[in-house]
């Protein structure tokens, strides 16, 4: 029965990475003719130093998708590749491959959007704990106006805002990139403070809302929770306020919030994306707007099915996890 | 009448939102007088003018007028909202009803695939498509983009509001009294999902309104729309804050933030109304 | 014999926008040492507020708006918030209702044993936890491995039953058990009734049994109290409610128990439970009561002793 529900879910896993493949391969063909080849002999008519790279691509392009094969058969290599992780050579950059690009950025954007889910998840459920327990400093009220405005927000636009506050006008943060021009990437503590700077506002515009969202949804589940006949008896049976509070409201409410994390993970990435592109930040979402700009289908391509690939993976973590925070759901036992 | 204002003390997030919401149109409206919209295109005035009398918004790089930008564009971003959210929940509904309805392998299809949806980056989607059928999106083909995944959540939701409904008495009795199964759910299902569904409409509207604002900032819209976000792809493209331009952003900006403020209070006031169990936790 | 518990004019109300609503209503009655008490009403009689409300555990808009409690000579509203914290479980226990998930489903069944003790103050080593709870559970007839169950793993009778050895754990003066075998099947029913009543004995506390069975009242109660409208209508010993009620509610509710001799004649009362928050002047009884008189109407009877022993709230008994 366990090994079922293991196995299903990673059913749902390889479902997810064969839907995205297919989402590449589709989408570029619905419109009638190829933009991917298009753009290819657009960018070998310019001409230039790529100029031969762009016609061996074009060779490249056409016996791999063969446009003379049936469509079934382009389908099944365009697979094969994907499962392999070769996703061709960026158009717009050649001789660099669209994974060698990707494996650039990816950990900037796991970096940022790691330690800005972790902070403001953790942040935003202690906070949503505290506004629904009855005994939290009556301040805290005061709280819960501007966390449901801020919520509203998208993350990039409190980004600007952020930016031009703090990097515009005080100037206490950089406004741009992932760290200083003409620093040396090292491992030197310098080097770390510099990035951290950087990070900073981006990271900030990201919290800032997210917390909002967590602590809304922690006081709803608290709420719920400290109705239940068990928190009665709880408190029925003598036991201190903190000992009702963490054990019987805390621990339980968590529960429903961890499977919200696993699907926000997906709106956050999104949000995040933009984030990026508004603050320069050097990770998936900014290669991604270049991708965009310069009309790099195999980048682009690579980078959705890599994103929605990782994200996948995250969910399913979190959702194998799950079970062993829930005794009601066990793999372990029977 | 004095029943709704009674209401309406109650329930304050619906009269904040609505209220912002109604200035919003009350702007739309009285600028469609006092400024000419044409001036919403590049090169109609002086580029890169502050705030002024003649300006109140300032202009951008391109000489357009931002405040012709903002009352031509704010109802297309609405737009854009409106279609791709109203097209959203209209999908979710039938195919949450089906789903919960009639259960069986209808609904662990449905199910399926709007939660394996849901996990998914809907951005990073949208680009894809978005990329596909390039060469110049309108307005109307981006809401239609936009609304290709709108209806995931509104699927899910539903379909767990109407499990829930399902298994009231009425429905039971419905069923034993011989009503068929279309007519159980307009009929007894419909009248008590209608306040929840408008809530999952604005909430529908808000998420698709923030996709599309994506997509343009990423410079994926339709690029001579004046919309609100098309006017921050601008913003970023020329880098305005920078070189210091900081009215070209903020009149989009503090637009935008009222947009969603505006949606998130009735969604919550709806959502109170739907679900009135709530509101003692509210 | 001096009272264990006593409870004079006590009140609580709910704030309601239409006005407060009276849930308890100037209730009196005092708890012999040992003595099993029953209190039967329907629902919305206050009763389970009554049992909610000795403990202090009112959640707002709910208030206890007058009266005095005492336990053994102590006055419970002269405690703050920590001394009834710590009265709770260790001199009035509670055992919840058998229609809740009064157990916390995260954690084992040792480990809310294990919360309780140390709350309380007891330091106990792993191995001591281990034989008390074991100790525990074998009193109310549950194997020792249960301790290391989560409650999904047990049966609603087993909840129960561990309920209850919760709720003896630090041997109460007294036990204030709400519809402990509501939701339960009548053979598990009468296992918890059995494990409740020798516990009660051997540890030899009294215990307040809330609920509206009044067979099961019959078969385990030394006296019964009902309650109607937030209000002790009438208190006397089990055998003298069942034989020679005096109040006209109590005599329907008898009259409504089927029984042996009157098979087939079961007849339910008459009208409907008023509103507590739009309750009738006079008698709240008066509506449904067979033998109001014009009385009835304006004056609200007070609560007297009709008989040795026997108390009740009616101008007529």
């Amino acid at each position: 029965m366990q090994m079922l529900a293991i196995l299903k879910r990673c059913g749902v896993f390889v479902v997810i990475v064969w839907l995205a493949a297919s989402l590449n391969f589709f989408l570029p063909k619905l419109s009638g003719q190829d933009p991917v080849r298009t753009k290819l002999l657009q960018q070998a008519q310019l001409g230039g130093y790529v100029q031969q790279g762009i016609d061996e691509m074009v060779k490249i392009y056409e016996v791999r998708f063969g446009l003379d094969r049936p469509l079934w058969q382009q389908y099944l290599s365009y697979l094969g590749d994907v499962v392999r992780g070769d996703f061709n050579f960026s158009i717009a950059n050649y001789p660099r491959t669209v994974w060698d690009m990707i494996s650039e950025s990816i950990p900037w954007t796991v970096g940022l959007l790691g330690m800005t889910t972790l902070l403001s998840f953790v942040i935003g459920t202690i906070l949503g704990a505290l506004l629904a327990w009855p005994r939290a400093p009556r301040w805290m009220a005061w709280l819960m106006p501007p966390l449901w405005a801020l919520h509203a927000i998208p993350f990039f636009l409190l980004g600007l805002i952020l930016m031009y506050l703090l990097a515009f006008q005080v100037q206490w943060l950089p406004i741009f990139g992932g760290y200083s021009m003409g620093a040396v990437p090292s491992l030197s503590i310098a080097f770390v403070l510099d990035i951290i700077r950087h990070a900073t506002l981006p990271a900030l515009s990201i919290i800032l809302v997210a917390v909002g969202g967590w602590a809304l949804s922690m006081r709803g589940m608290m709420v719920t929770t400290m109705g239940e006949d068990y928190v009665v008896f709880a408190e029925g049976k003598g036991l201190k306020s903190l000992t009702i509070f963490s054990r019987y409201c805390l621990r339980n409410a968590i529960l429903p919030q961890i499977t919200a994390l696993a699907l926000a993970l997906g709106q956050i990435l999104s949000g995040a994306v933009l984030v990026e592109v508004i603050f320069g930040y050097p990770g998936i979402g900014t290669l991604l707007f270049q991708a965009i700009r310069e009309n790099d289908h195999f980048l682009i391509q690579g980078i959705v099915f890599t994103v929605i690939v990782s994200l996948g993976l995250a969910t399913l973590i979190l959702d194998l996890v799950y079970p062993l925070l829930d005794p009601r759901i066990s793999y372990r036992r029977t | 009448m004095t029943g709704l204002l009674r209401y309406l003390r109650r329930n304050l997030s619906l009269v904040v939102g609505s209220s912002l919401l109604l200035f919003l149109v009350a702007f739309i409206v009285i600028g469609h007088f006092i400024v000419d919209v044409e001036d919403a295109r590049a090169l109609s005035v002086r580029p890169l003018q502050p705030p002024s009398w003649r300006y109140p918004f300032g202009t951008d790089r391109q000489g357009r007028d931002l405040l012709a930008v903002m009352v031509a564009g704010t109802p297309l971003t609405l737009q854009i909202g409106f279609i791709a959210g109203i097209l959203g929940v209209a999908i979710g509904t039938v195919l949450a009803f089906v789903a919960a309805y009639y259960r069986g392998w209808a609904d662990t299809i449905i199910r399926g695939i709007a939660d394996i949806g849901l996990t998914v980056p809907g951005l990073l989607v949208l680009i894809i498509i978005a990329v596909g059928i390039r060469g110049g999106l309108s307005v109307n083909q981006m809401a239609l983009v936009v609304a290709s995944l709108a209806w995931l959540n509104p699927t899910r939701t539903i379909r767990a509001q109407v499990l829930s409904l399902r298994e009231r008495g009425y429905v039971e009795i419905a069923r034993m009294s011989g009503m068929s199964g279309p007519a159980i759910i307009v009929l007894e299902l419909m009248p008590n999902l209608l306040p929840y569904l408008a809530a999952t409409l604005v909430n529908a509207v808000s998420s698709a309104i923030l996709a599309s604002i994506g997509l343009e900032v990423l410079g994926l819209g339709p690029i001579d729309a004046p919309t609100l976000g098309m006017t921050l792809y601008w913003v970023n493209f020329n880098a305005a804050m920078i070189n210091g331009w900081w009215w070209w952003w903020l009149a989009p900006t503090v637009i935008i933030v009222l947009v969603f403020l505006g949606l998130f209070f009735v969604t919550v006031g709806l959502d109170e109304y739907a679900n009135p169990r709530l509101r003692r936790s509210a | 014999m001096n009272a264990i518990l006593k409870v004079e004019g006590l009140k609580v109300e709910f704030e309601h926008p239409l006005g407060a609503v009276k849930a308890v209503d100037d209730v009196s009655f005092a708890l012999l040492p040992g003595e099993r008490l029953g209190l039967a009403g329907e629902s919305g009689s206050g009763k389970s507020t009554m049992a909610l409300s000795i403990l202090r555990m009112i959640k707002p808009p709910g208030r206890i708006t007058g009266g005095r409690v005492s336990l053994d000579g102590i006055e419970l509203s002269a405690l703050d918030h920590e001394g009834i914290r710590r009265l709770r479980l260790a001199g009035i226990a509670m055992v919840p209702q058998g229609s809740m998930n009064s157990l916390n489903p995260f954690i084992r069944i040792k480990a809310q044993f294990a919360d309780a003790f140390r709350d309380h103050g007891l330091k106990l080593t792993s191995a001591e936890l281990e034989t008390r709870v074991a100790e525990l559970l074998r009193t109310v007839g549950l194997p020792p491995h249960v301790a290391n169950l989560y409650p999904h793993e047990l049966s609603g009778g087993m909840k129960q039953r561990a309920c209850i050895a919760i709720a003896i754990c630090l041997r109460p003066k007294v036990i204030i058990a709400d519809e402990p075998t509501s939701a339960l099947d009548v053979v598990v029913q009468r296992q918890v009734m059995e494990t409740l009543a020798r516990v009660q004995r051997d540890l030899g506390c009294a215990i307040i049994l809330v609920g509206h069975d009044m067979g099961l009242m019959a078969q385990f109660v030394d006296r019964l109290g009902v309650m109607y409208a937030g209000r002790l209508v009438e208190l006397a010993p089990i055998a003298e409610i069942i034989t020679r009620p005096r109040h006209p509610y109590t005599q329907a509710l008898i009259s409504s128990l089927p029984s042996l001799e009157k098979r087939g004649a079961m007849q339910g009362i008459p009208g409907l439970a008023p509103l507590l928050r739009d309750l009738p002047p006079g008698c709240a009884f008066h509506p449904r009561c067979p033998q109001a008189q014009a009385r009835c109407h304006t004056e609200k009877p007070a609560v007297r002793e009709v008989a040795p022993n026997q108390q009740a709230a009616c101008h007529f008994a």
